[in-house]
């Protein structure tokens, strides 16, 4: 029983916490390459994901580059800001 | 400028400027260091216990975006269209990542100090490559703050007609400026088509 409940509010909690996004957003300075390179660098993407999402910047003015709790959200931002992006958290469904 | 490229005996970088290109990006990285100093530093606590638990805490940072166009692009809000969240953010990341750009910009401009003694030959490790990269950015980001630049086509050169030409085009420096900004992309490309 108290097993369940824990458990009920861990998912909960998981959720909640899970539905914040990381948005990168176009600037005309940025390079493409550079941007592209970041995406690489830093989260890991391959070269076709990261080109994908830098396009993405590019063409739509924005890309989703992370999804999860606020204060990785947070970090992924300060990050971004670190190599001259322009970025900002906000919930997932605002 | 003879481009980047990599030493294969120790990995590092190496490429070779003029005297005027070694000046041009030392004066704009000095430039970019000193703007952002005051917010990297701790406001001055006249009480010394004071002082020192500010330190420690290692927080601080402004209450609202700056007014500067520059500092405002590279400290830019983490939330749109929430003052509170951003204030807050702000509170917790201003002033170390103020110092870590007047670090990256330091890092510049002592990498380019050793190059001048080098009759011009620039060698750059990883984590120098790194704040090259992070410091052209923020030079760039400051260049196009000044001249205005905020969509992609928006440059003086394509808005302005030249019908009424004086002694002194107040057009020049921003044409200047222009090239400069070309230029500190096209050295941003060099050294990335080397990381690849």
């Amino acid at each position: 029983m108290t097993q369940t409940i824990e458990s009920t509010e861990i998912t909960e909690q998981t959720v909640l916490d899970s539905g914040w996004i990381t948005l990168v957003w176009n600037d005309p300075v940025n390079l493409m390459s550079y941007v592209s390179y970041i995406f690489r660098s830093y989260f890991g993407f391959s070269r076709e994901e990261a080109d994908k999402r830098m396009l993405q910047v590019h063409n739509d003015g924005r890309a989703v580059v992370a999804t999860g709790p606020r204060e990785e959200m947070e970090r992924h931002v300060e990050a971004m800001h670190d190599f001259g992006l322009w970025a900002t958290v906000q919930k997932a469904d605002a | 400028m003879i481009p980047f490229a990599r030493d294969l005996d120790d990995g590092t970088l190496v490429a070779s400027l003029s005297q005027p290109e070694l000046t041009l990006v030392l004066t704009l990285a000095a430039q970019v260091a000193d703007m952002l100093d005051d917010l990297a530093r701790a406001p001055s606590i006249a009480d010394p216990d004071a002082a020192a638990l500010y330190e420690s805490v290692g927080i601080g940072g402004s209450a609202a975006i700056h007014s500067d166009p520059a500092i405002a692009r590279l400290l830019p809000d983490a939330y749109r269209g929430d003052a509170d969240a951003s204030r807050d953010f702000r509170g917790l990341t201003e002033r170390s990542l103020a110092a870590r750009k007047v670090a990256n910009a330091r890092a510049v401009v002592a990498s380019l100090t050793l190059a001048e003694a080098a009759g011009g030959e620039l060698r750059l490790d990883e984590a120098q490559v790194q704040s090259w990269l992070r410091t052209l950015a923020d030079i760039r980001l400051t260049i196009a703050a000044r001249l205005g630049i905020e969509t992609d086509d928006e440059w003086p050169a394509e808005q302005e007609s030249d019908e009424d030409s004086e002694i002194h085009d107040p057009d020049d420096d921003s044409l200047m400026m222009r090239d400069v900004y070309d230029w500190l992309g096209w050295v941003t490309e060099t050294l990335l088509s080397e990381l690849e």
